[in-house]
């Protein structure tokens, strides 16, 4: 069996800045965004049905890229697999997992669990949890027996009993044959993506914005997770996350509100929405403030269209897709555009063409991209904090955005026109 | 084990200078999601700095830099120095395994250390 190099398996549509874990569609985020996501499916359903959702949503997408990962690197028997499944998990950011199960079920137990932890770091003084928080780590440990021991995808069910967000000393998964077998959606790879995807396109400040993110890339190219399974980078926790994950999550929800509660909809998809600020307000503005960044391009500017390109090749980098600007008039407009984006890729090949723009990450981080170029002080180099982020973001942003273009309604690309309200 | 997390100490932003033998160094927390655990040193004039890393080597780091941008430096103890030789900027990043209390003192002995480097 060939040694697991997380770079040697991630590979980039050069052309569509969509990037791809041994052909599954995968990105950059942070603990702050997955926290947020996760804790707007448990708003939105309740916690016992987002549980399922994200469960699901996990072994699912987990399924796809250990199957893929365990045939490149030629692992066949069930230790082997066992082996890169958990060697994986760490190396993307997740923390450490102990699989103590085989086809009939078993236990698991997870240390440094992203989720769990990085929600006891951020949450833990101030709020005391119920539930607990590593549904991916559930559905991931599931997946890997699944694909272990040969089972069909869905066949694994896992429940998370203890866990280190609710003050346990670790976190311990129990996994079951379901009962509830599902059978798993359309495959969503390469070369759907490239079928989901238009034609790119250039910009403005390209010379500006291609060289960074060429530098970003060759920089992400060595991050791993380390001893713990964690990667710190960039002033946050940061995972290689599987884009299938967020999407199942989000758009179920949305499909179980429009059916459950319709009236909802609209304040489910503005915290959809407002996933794209806490993204860009904790990842892009962690990565312009970093040593690294420093390193490669130079301190931050006051400069609103300068802050506006770097968060292209920010956006790029984190493999969200070839983000362009359009349009840029300082303190007027900001046009963002992109011949793909990983939600609306998935949408495409799930449910074909939609009545209305639903990329609601690629919709707030526009608006996030606009204020924090015209609003943050770079100079004095801000330190990010839950505070700023509210100074920042609640109460009303000036700045109002419309999607005039959209892939998932069957425009060749997506825009999002960012105006000064 | 997973790190044990003491909620009762407060994060604080004062910095704190250092003189070593003469070379004035200020130390303040960096804005980070670690507890304590990232500090940054007042800029250097970058030709100090762009020095600093051969120093360092000197004293046992050992250089882990993967760019000549921006370099990163690991003490025998798991620390680590990164140095922006364009800009100046050390950033001081204290092992994750340093129990909380410690971790201040513990970007202080390296900031120490840094500037009798640079004596």
């Amino acid at each position: 069996m060939a040694e697991l190099k997380l770079n040697s398996l991630r590979r980039y549509l050069l052309e569509h800045e969509l990037m791809f874990l041994a052909g599954q569609p995968a990105v950059y985020h942070c603990h702050h965004f997955n926290l947020f996501l996760d804790q707007t499916i448990d708003d939105a359903l309740g916690a016992e049905q987002s549980r399922l959702v994200r469960t699901r949503a996990a072994r699912e997408f987990s399924h796809r890229v250990l199957a893929a990962v365990c045939d490149r690197l030629g692992a066949q028997t069930p230790p082997e697999r066992l082996q890169v499944a958990t060697e994986l998990f760490s190396a993307m950011g997740h923390g450490r997992l102990e699989l103590n199960a085989d086809a009939r079920g078993g236990a698991v137990r997870g240390t440094h669990l992203h989720y769990g932890f990085a929600w006891h770091e951020k949450y833990g003084q101030k709020v005391r949890r119920r539930d607990p928080a590593d549904a991916f780590a559930t559905g991931y440990a599931a997946a890997a027996i699944e694909v272990a021991f040969g089972l069909r995808p869905g066949t694994m069910d896992g429940t998370e009993h203890s866990c280190f967000a609710l003050r346990a000393p670790a976190c311990n998964i129990e996994l079951t044959p379901t009962e509830r077998f599902e059978e798993p959606g359309p495959p969503i790879g390469e070369a759907e993506s490239r079928q989901a995807s238009g034609p790119p396109e250039d910009g403005l400040y390209e010379d500006v914005i291609q060289p960074i993110t060429i530098g970003l890339k060759e920089f992400t190219a060595g991050v791993r997770g380390d001893e713990r399974g964690l990667v710190q980078a960039f002033g946050v926790f940061v995972t290689m996350h599987l884009a299938g994950y967020y999407n199942r999550i989000s758009y179920d929800s949305v499909d179980v509100i429009q059916r459950t509660a319709p009236q909802s909809v609209g304040v489910l998809e503005d915290l959809l929405r407002e996933s794209g600020h806490v993204c860009v307000f904790n990842t892009f503005g962690g990565i312009l403030l970093s040593p690294e960044w420093e390193g490669l391009v130079g301190p931050p500017p006051d400069d609103p269209a300068q802050i506006v390109a770097f968060c292209m090749a920010i956006g790029r980098a984190l493999g969200f897709g070839r983000w362009i600007v359009a349009d840029f008039v300082p303190e007027r407009r900001f046009v963002l555009r992109t011949p793909c984006s990983y939600e609306s890729v998935y949408y495409r090949a799930r449910y074909g063409v939609a009545p209305r723009p639903v990329e609601y990450m690629l919709q707030g981080a526009a608006i996030a991209t606009a204020q924090l170029a015209h609003r943050v002080r770079w100079s004095e180099k801000p330190r990010l904090t839950p505070e700023y982020y509210q100074e920042l973001f609640k109460g009303g942003v000036p700045w109002r955005a419309e999607q005039t273009q959209a892939i998932v309604c069957g425009a060749p690309v997506s825009e999002i026109v960012v105006t000064r309200v | 084990m997973q790190t044990e997390i003491d909620w009762d100490t407060p994060e604080n932003d004062d910095t704190t200078r250092l003189d070593v033998g003469g070379a004035v160094l200020g130390l303040r927390l960096s804005q980070s999601c670690y507890r304590r655990l990232t500090w940054e040193c007042e800029l250097l004039e970058p030709s100090k700095a762009a020095s600093l890393s051969e120093k360092l080597r000197a004293l046992g780091y050992c250089d882990e830099s993967r760019f000549s941008w921006v370099h990163e430096l690991a003490r025998p103890d798991g620390h680590h120095v990164i140095i922006v030789p364009r800009t100046g900027r050390i950033q001081i990043r204290i092992h994750y395994l340093t129990p909380f209390a410690q971790r201040q003192a513990c970007a202080l002995g390296v900031a120490r250390e840094i500037a009798s480097a640079l004596n």
